[in-house]
C-alpha cells in the first residue's frame, strides 16, 4: 500500500517536473531566461556590481552585457546605468563579383590626374578604415582565426599593390588583438581605393596613396559585425589621431535602434575635427541606413560611370554626396583576395584585381578626397564640407536634392580654389497661426545656404522684456520649424540666429501681433449708430471680421438680413476698413474717430492702413488709402537714413538700403505711424 | 403601488431627458454667444449626468475656444473612438487641437480623411470653422512633417488656382509664403 502511494506520488511529481522542464525550455527558446545582448552605458566599476552578465567592457564607459530587458529597465530607473540598447547588427555594403577589367573609370570621372599634380596626400594624414580588416601584413594566422580563413602557408599576407602604403597600428575588435588582417576581402578593396600604391608600374592606383592607413577590424570574416565593435573602433581611431574615418557599413534603412553608442562615438570624433565618412546603403530605398543618417557624418551614395545614381544606392534626407560606386559593366576595380569570401571562406594568401560595386566602394572615394584636402592644409571640417558642397558637380534637381545630395565633389576645385564665403546666410521667416487655437504659432525659417550644425543656433521670441529661446528642428533641406504657444496678446519679435558653414553669422527678425478677442460690440449708442470698440490697440497685419447688420444692430457671428444702413465708429488710427468689394470703405472723421457707413452685409476686414513687403535691399510700403506726408527711415540708434515727401501715393518703394533693422516713421495729416522693419 | 412607481420613474426619465436637452441646448446657445465658459459648464454637467457624445463634442469645442488644447483633444478623441460617423464636429475639432498639440502626423492624416468625406464642411455652431480652416491646419501640419506635396493639395482646397512645385526648394518657399498669406485672413 505504502509503495503504491509512493509510486502514485512519483508519477504525479514526474508529470509536474516534465511540464516545468518543457516550460523552461520554451522560455529559453525565446531567450527569456537566457537574456539578450545589450550595450549599457556606464563605468565598468559600477556595472560589475549589477545583476548582469558582462561579456565585454570598453574603457570608453560602455559594456556589452547579457541580461533581459525588464532587468535593465529596472536598473535604468534606479539610476544604476546611464542607458541601454540592444546590440545592432551591421553588415558590409558590398556586392562581390568575379569580373575583371583593366581601367579605373572612377578616377577619370573625379579628374584625379589633375588632382595628383597638386597632392597625392601626406603620411601625417591618417585614414582609419573600419571594416573587415586590411591585407596589410605577413602574419601567422592565430589558432582562434584558423577556422575563418584559408591560407596555404598558414599566414595572412600583405596585398602586393599595397606595398608602398603606410600602415599604422590598428586593432582587431572581432578577435581583440593587434592584427586587424582582412578575413573577407571587402576591407582590402576599400583600402586600395584610398591608398593603393600608385605609379609603381603594377596593378591599379589609389586616390591618396601617400596618406597613412589605420586598419581597424569591426566586421568578421562574413562581413558582419555589431554596433559595439564599431563604437569601439571609432574611439580607437580617435585615440590614434585619425583625421578621417571610413565606414563602408551600416544597418537596416532608417532603423536607428541600437546605434546610440555609435552616435556618441561619432560626435566625439567630430569634436576632434575627424571626418566620419559613411556609406548610405545598398537597399534601394529613400532612407539612409545608420550611421549614415546621423547628421554629423559625411554620408555617401553611389553613381554609375554616366554620373547617374545607381539603382541600389540609398537616398533621402541627410545624403551629402555621391561618388563612383559602379553598376552593371562599370564597377570599381581594386586589389583584394584572389579567393574572396563567397559564402564560405576567403583565401588570404593570394591577391588579384576585382571589380566590386556598392556604396561601400563609393565611400572610400569621399574619404580619400577629404584626406587629400586635409593633406593640402584644408583641415577644418566645416570648411571641407563647404568646399566639397560648393564645388560639387550638381546632379539631379538644381541645388541640393535627396537623390544626389550636393552631387559629385569636384576635388580639384575644392583643393585649388581660394574660395571663402563672406556672405552671411539670408533667412526668410514664415508664420501661421492655428485658426481655432489663438496663440499657437508655427514658425518656419528658410535659409539660402548650409548652416553650421545643420540648423539655426537658436530662435528667440521676445515680448517686451521677456525672451524665450527655442531650438528649431529641420523639416526639409534648409527649412526649419519651431512651434510656439502664447496666451498673452501684444507685439512679438521672432529672431533667428545662425552661422553658415563658413562661420558667417546672421540674424533675422520678424514682428507679429497676437490679437485676442479683437472686438466687442456695443449697441446702444443712438439711433442707427453702432460702435465697435476695439479692446486692444494692437492688430495683426490683417484681421478678418465678419460683420452682419440688421435694424437691431451689429452681430459679428451670425448672418442676418440688413434692413437699415448703420454706422460704424472706429476709435483707432492707422487702420482701414476694407469692404466686401475689397475697396476701402469711405469714412468721416470726428475728433479722431473714423465713422464708417455700413450699407451691405458681407466680410469686412479691419487692416493696417499700411503693409510692408521686403524686397532685395529694400522695402515696399503699400497703403489702401493715398498717403500724403513725410516718410522717414531711422536706424535703431535714431540716425536718419532716408526721408521723402509723399503726395497721393499708395505704393512707395524704398531701396538701396543696407541690411539691418530700421524704424519707419510716417507722418500724415491726422496720423503718425511708427513701425520696426527688417531689411535684407 | 406598482403604478405609483411607474409614474415616479416616468417623471424621473422625462425630467432627465429634459435636463439633457436643456444642458446641450443651453451649452450651444452660450457657445454661439461667445460665452465659452458657460458653454463648458453646461456640457461638462451633461457629460457627468449622461455619457452623451454631443456633450463631449460641445465640451471639446468650448475648451478649444478657451485655449485648453489638451482637454479639447481628449474630448474629441473620446467621441471619435465611440462614434466617428455621427459626430463629425469632433473630427474637425481634433484636427485643430492635434495641430496645436504638435501632433502633426495624426492631424494631417485626419484632416485629409475628413475633407475627403466632408468637402463642404461648416461647423454649425461656429461658421468660422469650415473645411477651409481644416484644410489650412492640415497644410501646416503637412509642412511640419516635411510633406510639401500633401500641403499643396490642402492649399488647393482653399485656393484652387494656386500652384507650386513641392519637390524643389523654390516650390517649398512658395508654399510657405502662401500659407502665411492665407493665415492672415483665414
Amino acid at each position: 500500500m505504502t509503495l503504491q502511494i509512493i509510486l502514485l506520488d512519483y508519477n504525479k511529481y514526474m508529470r509536474y517536473i516534465t511540464r516545468i522542464t518543457l516550460f523552461v525550455l520554451l522560455l529559453m527558446s525565446f531567450n527569456v531566461l537566457n537574456g539578450q545582448k545589450y550595450i549599457i552605458g556606464g563605468k565598468y566599476e559600477d556595472i560589475k556590481r549589477l545583476d548582469v552578465k558582462i561579456l565585454r567592457s570598453s574603457r570608453y564607459n560602455f559594456s556589452l552585457v547579457e541580461s533581459n530587458c525588464n532587468n535593465l529597465k529596472k536598473l535604468l530607473k534606479e539610476g544604476n546605468i546611464q542607458y541601454f540598447e540592444p546590440v545592432a547588427k551591421a553588415k558590409a555594403f558590398f556586392i562581390p563579383n568575379d569580373f575583371y577589367y583593366s581601367h579605373q573609370w572612377n578616377f577619370n570621372m573625379l579628374g584625379m590626374e589633375d588632382v595628383w599634380d597638386l597632392t597625392m596626400g601626406v603620411d601625417s594624414v591618417k585614414v582609419s578604415i573600419l571594416d573587415t580588416g586590411v591585407g596589410f601584413e605577413y602574419y601567422q594566422i592565430p589558432s582562434y582565426e584558423q577556422s575563418e580563413v584559408i591560407s596555404g602557408d598558414g599566414h595572412y599576407h600583405k596585398a602586393d599593390d599595397l606595398n608602398s602604403a603606410t600602415f599604422l597600428s590598428g586593432y582587431d575588435y572581432i578577435h581583440n588583438d593587434l592584427h586587424p588582417n582582412d578575413q573577407n576581402g571587402h576591407g582590402t578593396h576599400i583600402a586600395g581605393t584610398i591608398a593603393q600604391s600608385t605609379n609603381n608600374g603594377i596593378g591599379v592606383a589609389g586616390m591618396a596613396p601617400n596618406v597613412s592607413i589605420i586598419p581597424i577590424q569591426v566586421l568578421d570574416y562574413q562581413g558582419e559585425g555589431n554596433s559595439y565593435s564599431i563604437a569601439e573602433g571609432i574611439y580607437y581611431a580617435c585615440d590614434q589621431g585619425a583625421n578621417v574615418i571610413n565606414m563602408s557599413l551600416g544597418g537596416a534603412p532608417g532603423d536607428s535602434n541600437g546605434w546610440h553608442t555609435v552616435h556618441n562615438a561619432i560626435i566625439h570624433a567630430c569634436s576632434l575635427n575627424i571626418a566620419v565618412v559613411v556609406a548610405s546603403g545598398n537597399d534601394k530605398v529613400g532612407k539612409l541606413s545608420y550611421p549614415a543618417a546621423f547628421k554629423e557624418v559625411f554620408s555617401c551614395g553611389a553613381v554609375r560611370s554616366n554620373q547617374q545614381k545607381t539603382s541600389y544606392s540609398q537616398y533621402g534626407s541627410g545624403l551629402d554626396f555621391v561618388m563612383p560606386g559602379g553598376e552593371d559593366s562599370n564597377k570599381i576595380l581594386q586589389e583584394t583576395f584572389r579567393g574572396f569570401y563567397d559564402g564560405h571562406y576567403s583565401r588570404v594568401d593570394s591577391f588579384a584585381y576585382y571589380y566590386y560595386y556598392g556604396t561601400s566602394m563609393a565611400t572610400p572615394h569621399l574619404a580619400a578626397a577629404i584626406a587629400l584636402l586635409k593633406s593640402y592644409g584644408i583641415i577644418n571640417l566645416d570648411e571641407i564640407y563647404g568646399r566639397l558642397a560648393y564645388y560639387a558637380i550638381d546632379k539631379g534637381e538644381n541645388g541640393y536634392d535627396t537623390l544626389y545630395g550636393f552631387g559629385i565633389p569636384n576635388i580639384l576645385n575644392a583643393l585649388n580654389s581660394t574660395y571663402s564665403d563672406n556672405t552671411p546666410p539670408v533667412f526668410n521667416i514664415y508664420l501661421a497661426e492655428n485658426p481655432i487655437f489663438n496663440g499657437n504659432i508655427n514658425v518656419w525659417t528658410a535659409t539660402n545656404e548650409e548652416l553650421q550644425n545643420g540648423m539655426p543656433d537658436s530662435v528667440k521670441v521676445k515680448r517686451g522684456s521677456e525672451i524665450q529661446k527655442y531650438t528649431p528642428t529641420i523639416i526639409s533641406h534648409n527649412i526649419y520649424k519651431s512651434s510656439f504657444s502664447f496666451n498673452t496678446d501684444g507685439e512679438y519679435e521672432i529672431s533667428v540666429y545662425a552661422r553658415d558653414i563658413w562661420g558667417n553669422y546672421s540674424t533675422s527678425t520678424k514682428l507679429f501681433n497676437l490679437f485676442y478677442i479683437p472686438i466687442k460690440t456695443e449697441k446702444n449708442i443712438g439711433m442707427d449708430t453702432y460702435q465697435f470698440l476695439f479692446s486692444k490697440n494692437t492688430f495683426p497685419n490683417e484681421c478678418v471680421i465678419q460683420i452682419y447688420c440688421n435694424k437691431d444692430g451689429f452681430d459679428i457671428e451670425m448672418p442676418k438680413t440688413i434692413n437699415t444702413p448703420v454706422r460704424l465708429n472706429i476709435k483707432l488710427n492707422n487702420i482701414c476698413l476694407i469692404g466686401p468689394n475689397d475697396q476701402p470703405v469711405p469714412y468721416g472723421l470726428d475728433k479722431g474717430v473714423k465713422l464708417y457707413n455700413i450699407e451691405h452685409n458681407g466680410y469686412y476686414r479691419v487692416v493696417w492702413n499700411i503693409k510692408t513687403y521686403n524686397i532685395d535691399k529694400g522695402i515696399i510700403l503699400e497703403s489702401y488709402e493715398p498717403l500724403n506726408g513725410i516718410l522717414s527711415i531711422y536706424s535703431l540708434d535714431g540716425r536718419l537714413v532716408k526721408s521723402s515727401k509723399l503726395t497721393n501715393r499708395k505704393r512707395v518703394c524704398i531701396n538701396s538700403i543696407s541690411s539691418g533693422v530700421y524704424f519707419i516713421k510716417l507722418k500724415t495729416k491726422g496720423m503718425q505711424l511708427k513701425r520696426k522693419v527688417s531689411i535684407w | 403601488m406598482v403604478r405609483k412607481y411607474i409614474i415616479i420613474l416616468s417623471i424621473i426619465l422625462i425630467s432627465g431627458c429634459s435636463l439633457f436637452q436643456d444642458n446641450i441646448a443651453e451649452g450651444w446657445k452660450a457657445f454661439e454667444n461667445g460665452d465659452y465658459e458657460k458653454a463648458r459648464d453646461c456640457f461638462s454637467k451633461e457629460t457627468i449626468l449622461n455619457a452623451n457624445l454631443e456633450a463631449y463634442v460641445g465640451l471639446g469645442w468650448s475648451n478649444a475656444k478657451l485655449g485648453n488644447k489638451e482637454s479639447a483633444l481628449s474630448s474629441f478623441e473620446y467621441v471619435i473612438l465611440e462614434d466617428s460617423i455621427n459626430y463629425i464636429d469632433a473630427i474637425s475639432g481634433a484636427v485643430f487641437a492635434g495641430s496645436a498639440m504638435c501632433m502633426d502626423s495624426t492631424s494631417a492624416i485626419r484632416g485629409t480623411y475628413f475633407l475627403s468625406k466632408y468637402p463642404n464642411y461648416v461647423f454649425e455652431h461656429d461658421t468660422t470653422a469650415t473645411f477651409k480652416q481644416v484644410a489650412f491646419t492640415s497644410a501646416c501640419s503637412y509642412v511640419n512633417i516635411g510633406d510639401f506635396s500633401s500641403a499643396l493639395l490642402m492649399i488647393k482646397i482653399i485656393e484652387p488656382g494656386f500652384n507650386a512645385i513641392p519637390e524643389n526648394e523654390q516650390g517649398k518657399l512658395d508654399i510657405l509664403l502662401k500659407i502665411e498669406e492665407i493665415s492672415q485672413w483665414i
